[in-house]
């Protein structure tokens, strides 16, 4: 009988033999033989399996591992010939600040061979004004692993020429297959000179229409100024005489004064409407019409006492161009008070705006000398006028006209000879048009 | 006869024509008892500058022009305040022009120092304007 070799060892070591063992006894034994065997059986089973599994996970590893250079590798071949393909030209930048790779399209952009980069000092290539720069753009895609910034860079070429150039630098330091910052760019020069050609015209221009305000101002204020001394003395002669017939030369005077002095506030007026861009102002109606209508107190004080009545109705704030809308108010309204007529007992002119989020209508009526139908659409051409007794420039009408045009309104008049006239004006409120349609608001 | 208004008005204007509207008109309605004329910014404010300290040569009004050679008006004002503050303190400051440009008047309204912006001619119901603001700001007066 064969016990477990290793329990007969331990029988061995323990008793020697086991001669003169009962029949019972050994039974017993052959039963933990049994043990020991199944026992035996079973950890050589788990060893094997072990055995096994280890031999599967190196395997495995192996396979990673080839697999993850095979990655690695096929990663830097499609990082290089996506770099040599590109139209951009792509530079990697160590950390040691030196180029380690350059795309073919270097070449092309800058006109080096790639000896004449690969492993200089990137600092060497760029323009010293922009370093700081550089250094402050990388220092941020440092701190912010795998971002990429947006630059905007000058980069010496063969030619010592400085090349203005766009591009990202994006930071892969941390990438094995790069390690070091991908820079990628491109050659604007000529856009860039573009854009600085058109700012400077524009500038340019801006300046002109600056001088042409100043002068068109200066000359204004040249132009007026001995008017108003003719004036000042018209009105100190007036005062200190007593005799009847200066006083009414002084009159006339005053008057041709006055004529001249609005004709070139009106010249004014259409320059400033024909060259001034569009503003966005907040439009207070009964502060516009207050100051309007004070302002032409002086010239009712000369002809017949006109009754000006104003209502407003504001249900949304309304914006436009102030000084525009004062331009057409102004005019509308002074033609009203000048061209009373002198038959009326009470003459009269109503003003009646209501304005709401998408526009305001302005009417202005008067029961003045009127307009015959005939003349309704010359009156708005410009010098027109009407009879021998107007006495305006023949400007306002047009003035108006070309004003409301401008702020994108429409204007209507009716008006019967003795009866009197009406203008209807619709001014678009630049407010909403804005909030609505931002696209159309590029006109304003 | 009512007194003057004022003791001491300076008129600073570089047309003699508009300067001599002002002071008759001035003077034709009792406005002030004396008129100091000057037709440059530079004088004006040599002028000032020399009496500074003495309260009796100070002008209590000046009517002001704006477009003047040299020292325009708004410089005239800056230099103004580099002298002794006494002379701005006891001085009711009144811009006077002929301009159109509403950046004369920007200015003139957010200059501190202005009080007024008149346009030319100076007449006598400016003048009284003048006088009924005052009276308004102050009932009574301690010009």
């Amino acid at each position: 009988m064969a016990f477990n070799k290793l329990l007969q060892r331990q029988i061995k070591k323990a008793v020697g033999n086991t001669d003169g063992w009962s029949e019972k006894q050994l039974a017993l034994l052959q039963i933990i033989s049994e043990s020991y065997d199944y026992n035996e059986k079973d950890r050589k089973m788990l060893e094997r399996s072990m055995d096994l599994s280890s031999h599967e996970m190196i395997d495995l590893n192996n396979n990673l591992r080839k697999e993850a250079d095979a990655r690695l590798h096929n990663n830097e071949h499609k990082f290089k010939s996506l770099i040599e393909n590109t139209f951009d030209a792509i530079a990697v930048i160590n950390m040691q600040s030196e180029i380690a790779f350059i795309s073919d399209s270097v070449k092309r952009v800058l006109g080096f061979e790639t000896e004449d980069l690969v492993g200089k000092k990137v600092d060497l290539f760029l323009h010293p004004e922009d370093l700081l720069n550089i250094s402050n753009q990388l220092g941020e895609v440092i701190s912010n692993h795998s971002s990429s910034k947006m630059i905007l860079i000058r980069i010496r070429k063969n030619d010592c020429s400085y090349a203005w150039c766009e591009g990202a630098v994006t930071n892969l330091t941390n990438d094995p297959a790069v390690g070091g910052f991908v820079l990628n760019f491109r050659d604007i020069t000529e856009r860039k000179e573009h854009e600085d050609a058109i700012e400077k015209s524009l500038s340019q221009l801006k300046k002109s229409n600056q001088e042409l305000d100043k002068f068109v101002y200066s000359v204004s204020h040249d132009l007026r100024a001995p008017l108003l001394s003719m004036l000042g003395i018209v009105d100190i002669t007036e005062s200190s005489t007593s005799e009847e017939m200066t006083v009414q030369h002084m009159n006339m005077i005053r008057g041709s004064i006055t004529r001249l002095d609005s004709f070139i506030a009106e010249i004014l007026d259409y320059s400033r409407n024909a060259r001034m861009e569009l503003k966005r102002d907040p439009i207070d109606f009964r502060k516009i019409l207050d100051e309007t209508t004070s302002d032409l107190k002086h010239m009712r004080e000369e002809t017949k006492p006109v009754d000006v009545r104003i209502e407003v109705k504001e249900e949304d704030y309304f914006v436009s161009d102030k000084t525009r809308i004062e331009v057409i108010l102004k005019n509308l309204i002074s033609n009203s008070i000048r061209y009373a007529n002198p038959n009326e007992n009470s003459p009269y002119v109503n003003i009646r705006i209501k304005s709401d989020s998408q526009k305001a209508d302005i009417e202005i009526e008067d029961n003045g000398i009127g307009i015959n139908e005939e003349y309704h659409q010359k009156i708005f051409e410009m010098f027109y006028r009407v009879s021998e007794n107007s006495t305006g420039s023949g400007l306002g009408l047009y003035i108006v006209k070309e004003t409301v045009d401008r702020l994108y309104g429409t204007l209507s008049i009716q008006s019967k000879t003795g009866k009197g006239t009406t203008f209807n004006i619709s001014i678009p409120n630049a407010g909403k048009r804005f909030y609505e349609s931002p696209l159309l608001i590029t006109n304003y | 006869m009512v007194s003057p208004l004022f003791d001491r008005i300076m008129i600073l204007d570089d047309t003699s024509i508009d300067r001599y509207i002002t002071s008759y008109v001035v003077k034709q309605n009792n406005f002030s008892n004396e008129i100091i004329e000057f037709g440059m910014a530079a004088q004006a404010l040599e002028y000032l500058e020399r009496h500074f300290d003495q309260p009796e040569k100070l002008p209590q009004l000046l009517f002001l022009d704006i477009r003047m050679p040299q020292i325009d008006g708004f410089q005239f004002l800056e230099k103004l305040t580099l002298l002794p503050p006494v002379i701005l303190e006891n001085c009711y400051i009144i811009v006077v022009s002929s301009t159109l440009d509403p950046a004369d008047l920007r200015r003139s309204s957010e200059n501190p120092h202005v009080k007024k912006f008149l346009n030319k001619p100076i007449n006598k119901s400016h003048l009284a304007e003048i006088r009924n603001e005052l009276a308004a700001k102050n009932s009574e007066p301690s010009f």
